[in-house]
């Protein structure tokens, strides 16, 4: 049972039905999709669920002066411990927060707040002819907030870039308690370049910095047209020159996906409607914009990548166009699937590297794969070299677990190794922090400085991003 | 593990798990309680501590795990393939072993495993229903029951009028059914006949099962259901229809796993799952009924698709469903938004979870009263008497709840 007077001081601010303590429901909140969480356990002292910025407020000022940990929660989707409670303390579960406060159509924005599901968003936004353009696999579940403090991107980040670039403004509750709006406590303004910029600050922080409260992004008319490219390669090491080439030819697709040929199998397990070709390399180009546009680069795709390709498919049938993306979309779990004693583990699972670098990488984490007899499925966002290494073990197998722990390893410094980054979009959370120094050598003192200057008693998030030593 | 058609390797299932989330998204339960332990996720970590050994079957695990209505949603959506509706009920199996002697445990399934019992129960429930009439409240279980059951009305063999009968159909007629609409069953016999089939309803039929697989049971719903189709085996039943999605389905996944064995028959009965039929997916698909529909009178109509015959490889049951209202003529058929949204029946879930079932009923009712219809069809028992609670609502939603078969026998001049 959680500690008495933390429960009585939580029942104060929220509400009995607002706060749970019990041990097995504690048990519960220690895990994300991560590996690491499967085989930890983090266990906070007690969960609450919040439904005001004051209610934020009240709690961090309760937490502050006496050194408990506060550790912000959406979905719990994620697969880094970014939303684990490692030291104790209090997690905040803001997924019932979930109220879209604003549609402001005529600024193109709205402010919603952080539970808001991300396919919720959207299908509100469908009325006004909108969209939130970034398209993150989990988006049936992920949560806008968890989105922001992790700068999630997805399918679409070629064309139209991460959540940084849709957020105008944060309301933010700061380690003390205080509340804070960045980008201006009233401005509606599309460009703003007056003051430091907070905004850009608070995204990707991952919770260490305070607790996002409310979220203001920028929305996009809904593009009138959309098609997909479906390009069959036999061989792995064509799919990244095809997307070069598209490229080159001025093309700028709004997603390019890449599917090995593991992952085409796992797709066809999960969904045999689906029917994927059986081939090498599967490459998925998703063009959008007006009718005649969309059609005539879907072709152009189409011509460029048959110099390479076995076959191409230019659909722009809304069921198989859905089948097709939504086979992009599963793949993560759905790899789980290759082997019967198999389980898909989210561990060095977004690396992200300079797009020149792509097909050598692959090649790499392919002989990886074989020297450690470790299946690794390889799938994800080709067109910004943000590639997802899904690892299929099986976990009662204790060697075949130590050795993947060590193929991870290995894939993480390959990213750094080849100009890129450990992680593309899914954040560093507990799992990725001890490569901070190798990635951002005296950069990360200063970003231990920005955090201690906010969060003197470390209470926001800690362990993350920041490896052990350095905080 | 894989004893008979139910048992699956939990172990290798409870591991493939990578608790992405996915099934927050489409979880009836989850959608109203909203707080992590009620993902189903959860559930399946649950039960590998359980498995584990880490944490011991209580009084808080059992309630989590009583908050699954066994709607299949989440098996049906696992990315990883892990019947999610399984693993929740090795954990009730695993909590059910490790207190043997709780009453709960006891009641339900040992009040289904004999018709015998279950009839004198609800013949008892009855009785006290007439003593407690004269005063001025009503028990809404005892008021559930019907005024007798089906099988006290029909016959064991029910001929058609024609001298020829097109096939000799078994109705396995299931609890619901039997002791809450009987109407439904006399609908069920007198359109099968009507339509030209012999019917017979094998005396000391058995539950399905489906209480016992939801309580992880699972030899116990095998034997059941060895017991049924031998009596239907020995009544020389060509076919066995189903008017309930619950049943239906639990003899079908039983029947499917056995061929996939290899062994079907060991214990001298023999079904083939080709020979198990949803009733509506029989009628349209195998009799001539068009041409004898009569027209009612002017009406929108909408559906709810029972959760347990909207499986992925299912749907098409519930194309049967759409094909037959279209062509009754007069019935203005009009899609709810989201018909395949659970209602919050489960059988025994509405009993232990009633405040759940009731939450998860109010999005039903929104969602059907959309469409202004004034009949609500669907192809459960169980739905129907979740359904049926709307009408008792203050202000309840216009639409009369009716089995699919019931409307069909009401156009062929048979109700």
């Amino acid at each position: 049972m959680a500690a008495r007077e933390l429960v009585r001081a939580m029942t104060d601010i929220l509400g009995r039905d607002k706060v749970l303590g019990g041990e097995l429901e504690r048990r519960l909140y220690s895990y994300d999709s991560s590996y690491h969480s499967g085989r930890n356990c983090f266990l906070p002292d007690i969960v609450v669920f919040p439904g005001s910025t004051e209610q934020v407020s009240d709690i961090i000022k309760y937490a502050g002066p006496r050194g408990i940990p506060v550790t912000p929660r959406g979905a719990g989707s994620g697969e880094t411990c970014g939303c684990l409670a490692a030291r104790g303390g209090i997690v905040l579960d803001l997924s019932q927060w979930d109220t879209i406060e604003e549609v402001d159509a005529a600024n193109m924005q709205v402010l919603v707040r952080p539970g808001v599901v991300h396919a919720r968003l959207n299908q509100h936004l469908q009325q006004y002819g909108l969209f939130f353009p970034p398209d993150p696999g989990s988006t049936r579940m992920c949560t806008l907030g968890g989105m922001v403090a992790n700068n999630s991107s997805g399918l679409r980040a070629v064309k139209y870039g991460t959540t940084e670039n849709y957020v105008l403004g944060l309301e933010v509750v700061l380690p003390d308690g205080r509340i804070i709006v960045t980008g201006g406590q009233k401005c509606r303004a599309i460009k703003n370049v007056s003051g430091l910029n907070l905004t850009k600050f608070f995204v990707g922080s991952e919770g260490t910095l305070g607790v996002i409260t409310g979220i203001r992004l920028r929305v996009w008319p809904k593009p009138l047209s959309r098609g997909i490219a479906m390009a069959v390669f036999e061989d792995l090491d064509d799919a990244p020159l095809a997307v070069l080439d598209v490229y080159r030819a001025g093309i700028l697709p709004s997603g390019i996906e890449i599917l090995d040929n593991s992952a085409i199998r796992a797709v066809n397990m999960y969904r045999p409607e689906i029917d994927l070709p059986d081939a090498g390399t599967i490459l998925l180009f998703e063009v959008d914009g007006n009718p005649p546009g969309v059609e005539w680069e879907g072709k152009q795709i189409a011509a460029i990548s048959a110099k390479r390709a076995s076959r191409v498919e230019w659909s722009t049938d809304p069921a198989r166009m859905a089948d097709l993306w939504q086979c992009r979309s599963v793949v993560a779990a759905a790899a789980s699937r290759l082997r019967k004693d198999g389980t898909r583990i989210f561990a060095g699972e977004d690396i992200s590297l300079p797009l020149n670098q792509v097909a050598p990488a692959l090649k790499r984490i392919r002989a990886l794969s074989r020297d450690y007899g470790i299946e690794v499925v390889s799938y994800g966002h080709i067109g910004d070299g943000n590639i997802h290494t899904a690892i299929v073990i099986n976990l009662k197998d204790a060697h075949e677990v130590q050795r993947a722990e060590r193929l991870v390893d290995e894939i993480h410094r390959l990213a750094i190794e080849l100009g890129g980054a450990t992680t593309g979009e899914h954040g560093v959370g507990l799992v990725r922090a001890k490569y901070a120094p190798a990635e951002h050598g005296p950069a990360l003192d200063v970003m231990k400085q920005l955090k201690e200057c906010l969060d003197p008693e470390g209470i926001m998030n800690p362990e993350k991003i920041f490896p052990p030593e350095q905080i | 593990m894989r004893e008979d058609g139910f048992e699956i390797d939990i172990d290798t299932y409870l591991n493939k798990c990578v608790r992405c989330g996915q099934c927050r998204s489409i979880c009836p339960v989850f959608e109203e309680i909203r707080q992590e332990t009620a993902s189903p996720r959860a559930k399946v970590f649950l039960t590998s501590l359980m498995r584990r050994g880490e944490i011991k079957a209580s009084a808080p695990a059992a309630e989590l795990l009583s908050q699954c209505l066994q709607c299949r949603r989440c098996t049906h959506e696992c990315p990883s393939g892990l019947p999610v509706h399984k693993a929740v009920t090795a954990g009730r199996r695993m909590l059910r072993e490790s207190n043997p002697l709780r009453l709960n445990n006891k009641i339900y399934p040992g009040l289904f495993q004999n018709p015998c019992i279950l009839n004198l129960t609800a013949n008892m429930g009855r009785g006290i229903r007439t003593l407690l009439s004269p005063l001025p409240f009503t028990n809404r279980h005892l008021s559930s029951l019907s005024s007798g059951s089906a099988l006290s009305k029909l016959r064991i063999i029910t001929r058609p009028q024609v001298n020829k009968p097109l096939a000799r159909v078994g109705y396995f007629l299931g609890c619901a059914t039997n002791h809450l609409f009987p109407s439904v069953a006399q609908s069920t016999v007198s359109v099968l006949t009507g339509l030209g089939c012999e019917v017979v309803i094998p005396r000391r039929l058995n539950c399905c099962g489906m209480p016992h697989l939801g309580e992880g049971d699972a030899g116990t719903a095998a034997e059941m259901i060895k017991r049924n189709i031998g009596l239907f085996n020995k009544h020389g039943a060509e076919v066995i229809i189903f008017d309930c999605a619950s049943c239906y389905i639990t003899f079908r996944d039983h029947v499917r796993a056995l061929n996939w064995e290899g062994n079907n028959g060991p214990d001298g009965y023999h079904v083939d799952e080709k020979q198990l039929y949803e009733v509506t997916d029989f009628i349209t698909g195998r009799l001539d009924y068009k041409n004898k529909l009569r027209p009612l009178s002017e009406v929108i109509a909408t559906i709810h698709d029972p959760c347990h015959l909207t499986g992925n490889r299912d749907l098409y049951l519930t194309d049967a469903h759409r094909r037959l209202l279209r062509n009754i003529p007069g019935i203005i058929f009009k899609e709810t938004p989201g018909p395949r949204r659970c209602c919050g029946g489960g059988g025994i879930f509405a009993l232990k979870q009633n405040r759940l079932s009731e939450g998860i009923l109010a999005r039903k009712a929104e969602q059907l009263s959309l469409t202004g219809a004034g009949i609500v069809t669907t192809l459960c028992p169980s739905c129907l008497h979740q359904l049926s609670k709307l009408k008792q609502r203050p202000g309840g939603n216009g639409a009369t709840p009716l089995h699919a078969i019931q409307l069909l026998a009401r156009s062929l001049g048979l109700s």
